[in-house]
């Protein structure tokens, strides 16, 4: 019943996923641990991103080039941009309201970007393929597998090596830890907190972005894309420990593993698995897996 | 201090707004005689009754739930399978058997859920209560072999003979009589529970659950019995939906079902005790309103919700009422970040 074969790729495609869930989860974690806000409309900024990506590479297909690669670099940006903006408009003025208000505002800027995407885009899914240079399978225990699923995996793994060595070894990483345990004293040490927060808000919303360029060629593009990664992430966050960089990481590998395997094996109970086991860990562990008990 | 809001000091008042809620009506049937306009009032009074079940949460005790839709949606398949004879012998199966039916189940599930979930406050709870929500959900759809799935569970309602007459509750005039029975029944319970000293604990634990705790209250215990209640109402509310439309689908348990009661609440306001009635008038007036200009309404509610949350934090009725102001300064600006916004140890 277990075929070596079938049991790799699932494990696999649920890696792929986990990646995926990770970089909107570690920008929604970031975010939280930072500015104490519960960005909603974080999984908004992912279906940006995959939309951003495909009106980049049709257009550029239309002169003969492939926009992916242009893509991975200029769109996370432009996501930024619009987080930027996002931030400095809407979310500013609600740092010190009451959780529910903050959820309340980005709740609303779901609302308008989402139904936004859908009046302007439309409701009809989208592709795109996967970039010439990475559209080949190899023979894994010999069932071909796509490499882009490795490609996936592998920019997810480095974007946390990086965001790892750059919290804890860089003097960047050092204020924005400071900014989000004490930001009263790292006010008044001479850090500029207001432009702390901008800055982590801009960065958590390119990565969403960064993971919306990673799943156009491998998923349909559709407006209700955000809706679905936000709830995971959330699980993911709550899961990992609100606040916790590891968290993410641990929670959104844990997730996308047990999900691909679940497919295959359980898939009538698979849509229930993350939050049940949100649930029990909540229950028993609330501070998350890895999260510290004041982190809230 | 936010406990000063309710009209209880204030009777006069209470008995003048009780009048119009009775009087007024009752007179709609008969002036707005058009079936259509019938089912947009029912729609109003069905989130009404939803987002006051919220608000008895929210408002009075300061759980901020997330997962309301799935005990709505257990309200509405228990009437579901209870009319469509799954569950009882199609002879016995009336309006009123399923009611009871969906209300006995909306307090199980309600006590089930509301075990596990008071075990954590603040944000913990609103996303185990998000939790359970999910589940109820996907485990709605994935069964579809009992419960239809995403094409729904269809189900009738027999006439019931009323003076030599053979009449259908589910036709709008009759139904909207029986809403607004439901709802104000509903409305003088809640009335009777949050003007009880009952309801003054639980405004205590909104207000400081760590103290509550001092004094001596189990306050887990009343947060539970408060999540029960709430749920009954939030069960009834979905029964009175599935007789709205004779058919329950899993969409009624759909997360994004519990915004609903939420964004009435709050746009109506959650520290008066008609604040979701007024809400959910507003939320569904906007809805037809706007329908018919763009078709796709949720940009426009984003677009009115954003400067709602920005400018009137407290709802509609917390802004006129002058008497609120203290209530908007202390409850929605705290001093500065995270920190300041729970201020209950126990619950981290």
């Amino acid at each position: 019943m277990v075929d070596p074969s079938t049991i790799t790729t699932a494990a696999l495609n649920g890696l792929v996923e986990g990646m995926l869930i990770f970089l909107t989860a570690v920008g929604l974690t970031l975010i939280f641990g930072v500015l104490g806000v519960i960005n909603f409309a974080h999984g908004s900024f992912y279906m940006l991103g995959a939309y951003f990506t495909f009106f980049l590479v049709t257009g550029m297909n239309g002169v003969g080039l492939n926009g992916f690669w242009i893509a991975l670099l200029v769109v996370p940006l432009l996501v930024a941009v619009v987080g930027g903006l996002v931030e400095r408009v809407f979310i500013r003025p609600i740092y010190d309201y009451a959780h529910e208000l903050q959820l309340l505002l980005t709740f609303a800027l779901v609302l308008v970007i989402d139904n936004g995407a859908r009046i302007v885009w439309g409701e009809q899914f989208r592709s795109i393929n996967v970039p010439p240079l990475l559209d080949f399978t190899i023979a894994l225990l010999g069932t071909p597998y796509p490499f882009y699923n490795f490609f996936l995996i592998a920019v997810g793994a480095l974007v946390a090596v990086l965001m790892w060595l750059m919290f804890e070894r860089t003097r960047v990483g050092k204020i924005v830890r400071a900014s989000s345990e004490q930001r009263d004293i790292a006010n008044a040490l001479g850090i500029n907190v207001p432009l702390v927060f901008t800055a982590v808000f801009i960065f958590g919303t390119a990565l969403a972005g960064l993971a919306g360029v990673l799943a156009a060629p491998y998923k349909t593009i559709r407006p209700a894309m955000g809706e679905t990664i936000i709830i995971n992430s959330f699980v993911v966050v709550v899961l990992g420990g609100l606040g916790s960089f590891g968290g993410a990481l641990v929670g959104a590998l844990l997730i996308g593993l047990l999900n691909g395997l679940a497919f295959v094996y359980v898939p009538t109970f698979q849509p229930i698995i993350p939050f049940v086991l949100m649930a029990g860990v909540l229950l028993v562990r609330p501070a998350g897996l890895l999260g510290e008990a004041d982190a809230v | 201090m936010i406990g000063d809001i309710d009209l209880r000091d204030n009777r006069f008042r209470a008995v003048g707004v009780f009048a119009l809620f009775a009087v007024l009506p009752l007179l709609i049937p008969p002036v707005f005689s058009r079936s259509y306009l019938l089912g947009v009032f029912i729609d109003m009074m069905i989130l009404a009754l939803f987002a006051m079940s919220w608000n008895l949460l929210f408002g009075y005790t300061g759980m901020l739930s997330f997962g309301h839709a799935g005990l709505y949606g257990v309200g509405a398949y228990a009437v579901g399978f209870t009319l469509n004879g799954t569950w009882i012998f199609p002879q016995v199966a009336s309006l009123p058997v399923a009611f009871g039916v969906s209300l006995a189940l909306s307090i199980v599930a309600a006590a089930v859920i509301g075990l596990f979930c008071v075990q954590r406050g603040n944000i913990y709870f609103a996303m185990l209560t998000l939790a359970f929500n999910m589940v109820l959900y996907e485990v709605f759809i994935q069964f579809d072999d009992i419960t239809s799935g995403t094409s729904g569970l269809l189900f009738d309602i027999p006439d019931v003979a009323v003076l030599g007459l053979e009449l259908n509750p589910a036709d709008a005039f009759m139904y909207y009589y029986f809403t607004l029975a439901v709802l104000t029944l509903s409305v003088l319970v809640m009335w009777r529970i949050v003007n009880s000293p009952y309801g003054r604990l639980l405004t205590a634990i909104r207000e400081n659950p760590e103290r509550a705790n001092f004094i001596g209250l189990n306050v887990k215990h009343y947060q539970w019995s408060a999540f029960v209640i709430s749920g009954m109402f939030a069960g009834l509310a979905g029964a009175l939906v599935s007789v709205r439309n004779l058919v329950v689908t899993p969409g009624l348990m759909f997360w994004a079902m519990s915004a609903e009661p939420l964004l009435a609440t709050l746009i109506g306001g959650p520290y008066a005790f008609f604040g979701p009635v007024l809400g959910a008038v507003f939320f569904i007036s906007l809805e037809e309103f706007l329908v018919g200009i763009v078709g796709n309404w949720h940009i426009a509610l984003g677009i009115i919700l954003i400067p709602v949350v920005l400018y009137l934090p407290n709802g509609i009725i917390g802004t006129i009422s002058v008497r609120n102001v203290r209530s908007v300064v202390g409850r929605v600006v705290p001093s500065v970040g995270p920190d300041s916004v729970d201020d209950t140890e126990e619950n981290r």
